[in-house]
This record gives C-alpha cells, structure tokens and sequence, in this order.
C-alpha cells in the first residue's frame, strides 16, 4: 500500500517552510535595523534628546516581531527533529528567544509609558476637570 | 544553499554591526553617552539574534545566547535611573 504523505516528504516540506519562516524572520530584524539607522541619523542631527527614545522603541518593536518569525520556524522544526541532541539544541534556542521576547516586551512597554509621560499634553485636553 | 544563506547571514550581520557603530557616535554628541551605548547594544542584539538563527553547534548556541543576555542586562542596567546621593547631614542649602 502506498503511502500518503512518505516521511521523508514531509521532512522536505517543513524544512522549506521552517527556512521561509526564519528568512522572514532575519528580514524583519534587518529591515526594521536599517530604517531605525536611518531615523537615528536624522534624530542626530536635529538633536532631539527625546527621539531617541522613540527609534529605539521601534527598533525593539521589529526586534520582538522578528524573534516571533524566529520561535514560529522553532515550532515547525520540532515537527521533524529526529534525535534528542537536536530537540535540546531546539529547545535551549526556543527558550532564549522566548525571554528576550518577553524582556524586549517589558522594555518596550516602559519605555512606551515614558515617552508618553513625557510628551506634552493635547491642547484643550489639560488643566479641565474629566467627566 | 544553507553554506550561501549563512554567508548572506553573516554579512548583514557585520553591516549591523557597523550601523550600530555609526548610529551610537551618532547619538553620543546629541543625546550623551549612556543613550549613545543604549543605541550600539539594541543594534548588537539585532546581530547576536540573526548569529543565533545560524547557531548549528551547542558552543555556538551558547556564545550566541550569552552574548545576547549579556546584551540585555547591559541595556536594562543603563535603562535604570542615576541615583544621587543624599547630601551630607549638616550641610544647608542657601
């Protein structure tokens, strides 16, 4: 009896998915790297103290995207990983990128709530009682 | 295929690198140094993550992953506030 889908198939797909995946991954991290040099640059020279800030959000912004890209190609990978060292050199990879995921997230959120503490207030909106 | 992605890999990850360098001398005049190393550390992680997709061996993976938590505690530790100290007892402020 033939079968439906042969491991080896299968071994093949995913490992072409898994290679899209990361790809898309190192894309992001390099993409949001070079457009966060470029408004670092233009933040420089108009030397706003406070922009900064702001680049460095986005940056770890693509950062954290790019590492969800990353974990996603570590999920599909332990469809096919066939012996035990590859599922522990799997496993200690997915876990750093988890908990830089998850410190990048904490940063971001911080540095989120102090770019907003410190950015001047709306016209019409201070000073009046709220209802 | 792999040997050529690796390759590709490791020459963003140099151009990071260097990004990094320029932007971080970049920030140092405007925004002082502590921001100006803030900068340079998130462009160094950016690299040490693409390094850590290229990790095969397990001293790879730990060079990677140390590298980068190294990274992030540098980053949160000049995150924190600068703390004076207290001035000394006895001392008046005219």
């Amino acid at each position: 009896m033939p079968e439906l889908l042969p491991e080896e198939t299968l071994r093949e797909v995913v490992s072409l998915f898994v290679r899209l995946v990361e790809a898309a991954g190192a894309l992001v991290i390099f993409a949001g790297a070079a457009v966060a040099f470029v408004r670092f640059l233009l933040v420089a020279v108009r030397r706003e103290e406070q922009g900064f800030v702001s680049v460095r959000l986005f940056l770890g912004r693509f950062l954290v995207l790019g590492l969800e890209f990353q974990l996603a190609g570590d999920v599909l990978r332990t469809a096919v990983a066939p012996s035990f060292g590859q599922i522990g050199q799997l496993a200690a990879i997915a876990t750093i990128r988890t908990a830089l995921n998850f410190f990048l997230g904490k940063e971001i959120e911080r540095e989120g709530r102090a770019v907003d503490a410190a950015r001047p207030p709306a016209p019409g909106s201070a000073g009046g009682p709220g209802r | 295929m792999v040997q050529g992605m690796g390759e590709i890999v490791q020459a963003v990850v140099n151009l990071i690198v260097a990004a990094g360098v320029v932007a971080a001398l970049a920030a140092l005049p405007a925004a002082g140094p502590r921001t100006a190393v803030a900068v340079l550390l998130d462009f160094l992680l950016a690299a040490g993550l693409l390094r850590l997709s290229q990790a095969q061996t397990w001293a790879a993976i730990a060079t990677a992953a140390l590298t980068a938590v190294i990274r992030k505690i540098a980053i949160v530790g000049f995150s924190l506030p600068v703390r004076r100290p207290p001035p000394a007892a006895g001392t008046r402020r005219d």
